[in-house]
């Protein structure tokens, strides 16, 4: 792979799309024998935050909105359609829940796209799987509990679909729990992969506009086109992202299928 | 004032009639089903996914069960195969949910046989 090319060993090109990816630590600080110092990753998870939270609470109320308030509510909209189509109107306790969820994956999604000056390196908190595996363990496990809280043992039913002659349910109750088992992982595994390699993909051809010279301008429209793909992945895989986690709280609501 | 009004109600009805009609239309856009998928590549990554982390799921499990009761490879190759089957069976509930392509939701299969076909 091109990445492998050893940074500025050959007086060259320094080419290292995976370099976006490094952690750095701000300020080291350490507990016992954990690392919990405040790095690139949390610094940009407080951005996320601190950015969203303006967007949605700082913005304007105005009756005829202006663009930043009608994207907050265009997002608030459309979140709300999405939980009452996926979990009716019981769903509603979730809507907020969901709603942080889907904006902090939308918010540092896009924050790592675009570029700052050279102080403040963009970084994309999702492209790191123990990021997007602690928000989906953390979706999972939540409805894993209400699940049990609101449905008690038969919730277990859950692994055996209804009408399964029972000759069947040895083998059927181990694929329905590998099955619920893999959630988390496929959910985590999906976003994390999509911005990884979105990401590195940007930075490969970025490097190609500067070592091709002038006959960089193919690979800078490219560029442009991968942009804009990029901005829609970003969009929608948080989509994906709060769909499905509506849909396994759906599930903990009504665990027969 | 009044009397013009009376002239006009039944036209100011029918408009009236009108934009209730198209309100109501985008009412029900808007609460119509969305489908999750737009793109057919994001579709296919999404089922992608599903099987590989079945399999990489049982797979661990089975790993786990051996280590344990110190019986390899025998969890390991039974639940190699058990996540095999669970990945294919979220691939169907992915297919199946998307709708479109995938096999039709039992729920949505007319109740009655028709036997025109076979």
């Amino acid at each position: 792979m091109a990445g492998n090319t050893s940074q500025g060993s050959e007086g060259g090109l320094a080419l290292d799309p995976m370099h976006q990816f490094e952690i750095t630590r701000i300020i080291p600080i350490k507990i016992g024998g954990l690392d919990l110092s405040f790095t690139n990753s949390s610094l940009w998870m407080v951005i996320t935050v601190a950015a969203i939270s303006a967007l949605l609470l700082l913005g304007s109320k105005r009756i005829v909105p202006g663009r930043l308030q009608s994207v907050a509510e265009m997002i608030y909209e459309f979140i709300s359609n999405m939980v009452r189509d996926t979990m009716g109107d019981e769903g509603r306790k979730f809507f907020p829940f969901i709603l942080t969820l889907f904006c902090f994956i939308l918010g540092s999604n896009m924050l790592g796209l675009f570029t700052l000056p050279v102080i403040l390196h963009p970084f994309t908190v999702t492209s790191h799987i123990i990021v997007t595996f602690a928000l989906a363990a953390m979706v999972w496990f939540g409805a894993t509990v209400y699940g049990f809280y609101r449905n008690g043992l038969g919730y277990l039913k859950l692994f055996a679909p209804s009408g399964t002659p029972v000759v069947m349910l040895p083998l059927l109750v181990p694929i329905e729990i590998i099955s619920y088992l893999s959630r988390p992982v496929s959910l985590s595994v999906r976003l994390f992969a999509n911005m990884m390699a979105g990401h590195t993909m940007l930075k490969v051809f970025a490097a190609f506009v500067v070592a091709l010279g002038w006959a960089g301008v193919v690979p800078l429209a490219v560029m442009v086109g991968f942009t804009g793909l990029e901005f829609l992945v970003a969009f929608l895989q948080a989509f994906i992202f709060a769909i499905l986690s509506c849909m396994y709280i759906n599930d903990a609501m009504h665990p027969s299928h | 004032m009044t009397g013009d009004r009376d002239t006009q109600s039944p036209d100011r009805l029918g408009k009236l009639e009108d934009r209730l009609q198209k309100a109501q239309s985008t009412v029900n856009e808007r609460n119509r089903p969305r489908q999750p998928q737009s793109n057919a590549l994001g579709f296919a990554f999404r089922i992608t996914t599903e099987l590989v982390a079945a399999v990489v799921v049982g797979v661990a499990i089975g790993w786990g069960l051996d280590l344990w009761l110190n019986s390899k490879p025998w969890f390991l190759i039974a639940f190699f195969f058990l996540g095999v089957a669970a990945g294919v069976v979220n691939v169907y509930r992915v297919t199946k949910l998307s709708g479109g392509d995938g096999p039709v939701p039992r729920s949505q299969l007319p109740s009655v046989n028709d036997d025109d076909d076979d």
